[in-house]
């Protein structure tokens, strides 16, 4: 009796189990997506046709090329693991059912990294293309923005030499923090605040130098031109890559790069005569044995401008708040930055501690002479309130801002910005004086 | 069931589905202010933990559909049992929908939702038809992970977050922050689950106190979900059907981590069918204490294909199921989650009405 019943037991347990294995087995049998169904787009451009329409160009991953090490296979070398397809459409998801007319598998956009708007598509207004790009099901609100100046179809000729896959190589220079970055969400939330500008880094193609092996290859690079300045949802400037870094630094995402500064900060005496060395080889045989010329004025006189100090900055903060001074509104910006100084081709005397307090002087006019490009760029000439003003403004002041908001651009065209910049110099390089530079040679 | 299990089945079996889809609702109309609707919320539905605590103290072995005849009479009584049920009823059918709504726009659009629902129902079923003892398990089972991925989430998505978007608190004052409140309670007053619940519990003033903890959690998970989503999304909050979830899309831990939506997904199938077996339990027992059916067993299937069809057939649309949600849901939901109980244990105390003595043994 019990081990009949034991055994109901097991063959009741066995059954169960079963019929677990079985449910799993049918996890996705709607809706299931393969792999090899598919079509993976990771890179789209999209523009605006003569006719006013969207022209969507989607570069596709080919998978079975990505593994094939390129160069190597017989057949494999010279095939890039991507190819282009294009439609027009009214809407984006329209332009994307046109694709799929074009392609052997499902179209599917859920790796796109890179997004590429169009000039003329971005000087007509990008509203409505970020209402697709938000409500698409499938597109990833954290990939990342670009606009160029011209067709951004374009952009999809380059074969960029590092990584397989040139959207790896147009995202990963991206983030190299040069200008900021900004995703789908950044822009949307840009678009949709008060007080806000959006802006969106632009970039171009470049050529490569051939090499032997490369000639004929068609050789294109990205590259980082600046950033494009947008009125509400319109483009209407761009800002070029020196310019944009001051925007780097007025929206606290401050470029990890070099901004070079002249020495003595105010040249006070013209500089001295350019001494060429365009001398004949006999000329130059008897110049040898001349005395060597003493004094810093005299170093690299054939470069254009030898008298330079190279900063990096490593650390920096940048703080704005708005203020009322005398019944208006002021904007305070506050930037802190620690930097290494990466060449002192001047020849200034950085083992001298007094010596430093006078240079950090001059690097943080620099920065805030950068600064103050953007804000002329953006508040005289083109009126975009990119750095967000007055989202600021309003945080601060919520019931001024109420009044403000309706003539906000008039207003901030004169809206006084003031800027103290805090640059502290901890290190300078792996070196003290220039190492090439007789004593003599080191501005005191 | 003990304390603890309460505690640990309430926190997901009632927070779950909050956490992904209230912060859109409550940024309509509070804006950047919408992480205070959870603190707004907590005095109305401590009060409907209180009313329920004060119900079972006085019947601590019944359940609202067994003594509500005797405190106001017997028709009354019986009209107020299913009035409750038909709460636990619809809502369960409301969880349904939404449940199935969310994985048909996130990963499944071609499903039928029949399919969706009837796949959760009966998979409820099974879970419900063993009894308050297995729920309290699964909740001890889920509700750590649970926890630990919103913290997950929150954690990736760090890097994303602005809380200058946070910014101007109280910008159109605090009128916007408690209708948005009001809204919150639609989800935290699910308290009122109680009723049924508490008389499986061993310990009566722990599982009170252990209701009013979970409330707290679920009001610090509120907080804490609705402030990383709008510090993340700012003014976009208001127009995302599923805040939350965008909010894990959007994070990353450089290569290593990121794009943990798939994650999400399974917490919210686990968590709505959680807080789906929660309701079709206390919607059984209800009606069957009711009605007067013995084993409350037997009307769990049927009760679960109804619930199932209801969910399908009572809504069009998304759209139909956020419309309500705003402006219909929360004062509806009021009426059985603070009204009807409140009325009830008002009675009592006026007729001074008591399970007795040697009852409560």
């Amino acid at each position: 009796m019990r081990g009949a019943s034991h055994r109901r037991g097991l063959a009741r347990s066995v059954l169960a189990a079963a019929g677990f294995v079985l449910f799993l087995l049918c996890g996705g049998c709607y809706d299931r997506i393969e792999l090899n169904e598919l079509a993976i787009a990771d890179l789209m451009a999209v523009d605006l046709t003569e006719d006013g329409l969207l022209k969507v160009s989607l570069q596709f991953i080919i998978p079975s090329e990505l593994t094939n090490p390129g160069g190597t296979g017989a057949g494999s070398g010279l095939r890039d693991p991507f190819y282009v397809i294009e439609a027009v459409g009214e809407t984006i998801p329209e332009a994307f059912s046109r694709v799929q007319a074009k392609l052997p598998r499902r179209l599917f956009t859920s790796h796109l990294r890179v997004i590429v708007i169009g000039e003329d598509l971005a000087r007509a207004g990008i509203g409505p293309l970020f209402e697709s790009l938000t409500r698409v099901r499938e597109l990833r609100i954290s990939a990342d923005v670009v606009v160029t100046q011209g067709e951004a179809a374009e952009l999809l000729r380059a074969a960029p030499r590092l990584g397989r896959l040139p959207v790896s190589a147009l995202a990963n220079m991206l983030h190299q923090r040069i200008v900021p970055v900004r995703s789908i969400r950044e822009v949307a939330i840009a678009l949709a605040s008060d007080g806000v500008d959006p802006f969106i880094p632009a970039v171009g193609l470049t050529q490569r130098i051939e090499t032997e092996l490369e000639a004929g290859v068609r050789a294109q690079e990205y590259e980082l031109t600046g950033v494009g300045i947008f009125r509400g949802d319109r483009l209407v400037g761009f800002a070029p890559l020196d310019v944009a870094r001051g925007l780097a630094w007025l929206v606290d995402d401050p470029p990890f790069a070099v901004a070079t500064i002249p020495w003595p900060p105010e040249p006070d005496q013209p500089a001295p005569p350019l001494e060429r060395p365009d001398v004949s080889p006999e000329e130059a045989l008897i110049r040898r044995d001349a005395p060597p010329a003493l004094g810093p004025a005299r170093l690299g006189s054939g470069l254009k401008e030898p008298n330079r100090i190279s900063p990096l900055v490593l650390r920096a903060r940048v703080n704005v708040q708005a203020e009322i001074q005398d019944g208006r509104i002021v904007m305070k910006v506050d930037a802190r930055a620690i930097d290494d100084i990466v060449t002192n081709q001047a020849g200034l005397d950085l083992t001298d501690p007094d010596v430093i307090p006078e240079l950090e002087k001059a690097l943080e006019a620099s920065v805030e002479e950068r600064m103050r490009a953007m804000l002329r760029l953006a508040q005289e000439e083109l009126e975009a309130d990119v750095v967000g003003f007055g989202a600021i403004v309003r945080r601060r002041y919520p019931e001024l801002w109420r009044e403000l908001r309706r003539d906000w651009h008039a207003y901030y065209r004169d809206l006084p910005v003031y800027i103290t910049v805090d640059v502290k110099v901890r290190r300078t390089g792996l070196t003290a004086n220039p190492p090439s530079y007789r004593p003599e040679q080191i501005r005191k | 069931m003990s304390p603890v299990q309460l505690f640990m089945l309430l926190v997901p079996g009632i927070g779950s589905t909050a956490v992904l889809g209230l912060p859109a609702v409550t940024a309509a109309f509070a804006r950047q202010d919408a992480w205070l609707a959870p603190l707004a919320a907590l005095p109305a539905s401590a009060l409907v933990i209180w009313v329920c605590g004060r119900l079972a103290a006085r019947f601590p072995d019944e359940t609202f559909a067994e003594y509500a005849p005797k405190v106001v009479g017997w028709l009354p009584g019986k009209l107020c049992g299913l009035l409750l049920f038909w709460y636990f009823f619809h809502l369960d059918a409301a969880i349904s929908r939404e449940f199935a709504d969310f994985l048909i726009a996130t990963a499944h659009p071609r499903t039928p939702m029949a399919l969706a629902v009837g796949l959760a129902a009966f998979a409820t079923a099974v879970a419900v038809r063993h009894g308050p003892e297995i729920l309290g398990r699964l909740g001890e089972l889920f509700a750590l992970p649970a926890v630990l991925l919103i913290l997950v989430i929150v954690g990736l998505a760090y890097s994303s977050v602005d809380m200058r978007l946070l910014e101007p608190v109280l910008e159109n004052g605090w009128r916007p922050v408690f209708v948005s409140g009001f809204l919150t309670q639609a989800f935290t007053g699910q308290f009122v689950l109680l009723l049924v619940l508490l008389p499986s519990v061993n310990g009566l003033q722990h599982g009170v106190k252990a209701s009013y903890l979970a409330l707290g959690a679920i009001a610090a998970a509120l907080v804490l979900v609705s402030a990383v989503t709008i510090a993340v999304f700012g003014p976009l909050t208001p127009n995302l059907l599923w805040p939350f979830f965008k909010v894990s899309r959007v994070g990353s831990f450089g290569t290593v981590l990121a794009r943990v939506d798939p994650l999400v997904t399974g917490l919210w199938v686990a968590g709505s069918c959680l807080k789906l077996s929660l309701h079709r339990y206390a919607a059984v027992v209800t009606l069957a204490h009711t009605v007067g059916v013995r084993d409350w067993r037997r009307l769990v299937l049927p009760m679960s294909g109804l619930v199932a069809a209801y969910a399908v057939g009572h809504l069009e649309s998304t759209v139909e199921h956020g419309y309500m949600l705003s402006y219909f849901w929360a004062p509806y939901t009021q009426l059985f989650q603070l009204v009807l109980p409140a009325v009830v244990l008002i009675v009592a105390v006026l007729r001074g009405v008591e399970a007795k003595r040697d009852e409560r043994g």
